[in-house]
């Protein structure tokens, strides 16, 4: 019988390949994506950390077990060190403060992926939440290894693929799929489809946030 | 000076709430020439709404600090259980089913509001609410003026643009006046305009039906 998460990973294929074939994904291999919606990208992405951290940091507090209550605590913490680590790594060399990315408003796609990740992290039980989750660490992974074996001409796009095809980074999401397979293990059908449900939607705000990034989408009113 | 916060914040979300109320959803229902099916499309859409709006309610009544909130919000979730049966109602008669997917527009206004009653503080949490109210009530007075109380609308219109709809808007507005601080004004504001865009979009979701790209 297929594990869980390798079931859950079929369901969302042809979400993937959509991924893997949007203009701002290929772009960043090709070098033919303008940095102004890369730049667009990272600044979402900055705020978008700050809430996906406090969902991870509600994950630990719903966490049935001690040792995974720690593994969602750390990753809470370690999204938010991610985040400032985009201050130095991008922001410092495109003249943005802190208070400038803080004060940009949430992307339209960005709000409603953030708002939909602290409404089941605050409503839902612990593995409904990880279904919700799951998709930012997995995508990232399976994309960062995509782009890795392509590469970019752009140095600044290489230095963003790489922090996603280490192999931490795959440590980190290689970790949450085991705990993902084991928190469902005696778990009924009706329990385990509002899992399905949440990682089919967020993958699909995962494709939107990248489109978003490529339109430079503004709210329209 | 707390009195003029709310004025304050809908004559700078002036043109949000002007394109929200002239959207041509709005305009076509008030005339008579909108399409049914447009129509119906937002009966299902509102109702997955309307069914958020109550867990919204139920989770502020779970952190209204006082009786008074508590109890004002408890009647709203017995109001807005009477509006999802308005649209059964229609549904019924209109052999339309309510069980239907939400666009993106729908879950991410949906998930803002539950997003906000979890994490927010209770001032920017009751300012979505009075947002979302307020612009119901000015939306389907002004269809009210055009149109008055005909069918098949008439329920729906009644509703929003009761005196005691209002009442209810007015008394949602002060008792976030009441407990909103000077140092969240920042969040308030955004708060407000995050609710008033989405406002407009989602009469622009249900004329464009605008779904889901993957």
């Amino acid at each position: 019988m297929p594990r869980f998460t390798e079931e859950l990973w079929q369901r969302i294929e042809p979400i993937f390949s959509a991924i893997l074939a949007h203009p701002f994904v290929k772009g960043l291999t090709d070098g033919s994506l303008p940095e102004e919606a890369f730049r667009f990208y990272v600044v979402q992405d900055a705020l978008y950390l700050q809430d996906y951290a406090r969902c991870l940091a509600l994950a630990a507090a719903k966490a049935p077990r001690e040792a995974w209550c720690e593994l969602f605590a750390e990753h809470a913490k370690v999204a938010l060190v991610v985040e400032r680590s985009l201050h130095e790594s991008f922001f410092q060399e495109w003249g943005l403060s802190e208070e400038q990315v803080a004060s940009t408003p949430y992307a339209p796609a960005n709000l409603a992926y953030t708002s939909y990740l602290l409404r089941i992290a605050y409503e839902r039980p612990f593995e409904e939440l990880l279904g919700a989750v799951l998709p930012c660490y997995w995508i990232y992974w399976e994309v960062g290894k995509h782009l890795e074996r392509l590469g970019s001409p752009n140095p600044l796009y290489q230095r963003w693929i790489d922090t996603y095809a280490s192999e931490e980074y795959a440590q980190v999401v290689r970790a949450v799929l085991a705990v993902t397979d084991e928190a469902v293990t005696d778990l009924p059908e009706s329990r385990r489809a509002p899992i399905r449900q949440h990682f089919v939607t967020t993958s699909r705000y995962e494709w939107l946030f990248w489109d978003s990034a490529w339109r430079l989408e503004t709210w329209p009113v | 000076m707390a009195a003029t916060l709310l004025d304050e914040l809908l004559r700078d979300a002036q043109p949000i709430w002007r394109a929200m109320t002239e959207h041509p959803f709005l305009r076509e229902l008030a005339t008579g020439q909108l399409p049914r099916e447009r129509f119906d499309f937002w009966v299902q859409q509102d109702y997955l709404f309307v069914q958020a709006g109550i867990r919204f309610l139920a989770l502020l009544i779970a952190r209204a600090p006082d009786e008074e909130l508590r109890r004002g919000l408890l009647d709203a979730a017995v109001a807005f259980r009477n509006e999802l049966a308005i649209f059964e109602d229609y549904a019924r008669a209109h052999n339309l089913t309510l069980v239907f997917e939400p666009t993106p527009v729908c879950l991410g206004y949906a998930s803002y509001l539950l997003a906000t009653a979890a994490t927010g503080s209770l001032a920017e949490a009751l300012t979505v609410l009075w947002g979302a109210e307020k612009a119901y009530y000015d939306a389907w007075s002004s269809v009210r003026n055009t149109l008055g109380l005909a069918e098949p609308y008439a329920r729906w219109i009644e509703n929003w643009t009761s005196p005691q709809f209002a009442a209810w808007v007015d008394w949602l507005g002060q008792q976030l006046l009441r407990r909103v601080t000077e140092s969240e004004r920042p969040v308030i504001r955004a708060a407000f305009f995050a609710t008033a865009r989405y406002e407009y979009l989602f009469w622009d979701m249900v004329y464009t039906r605008a779904g889901w790209p993957v």
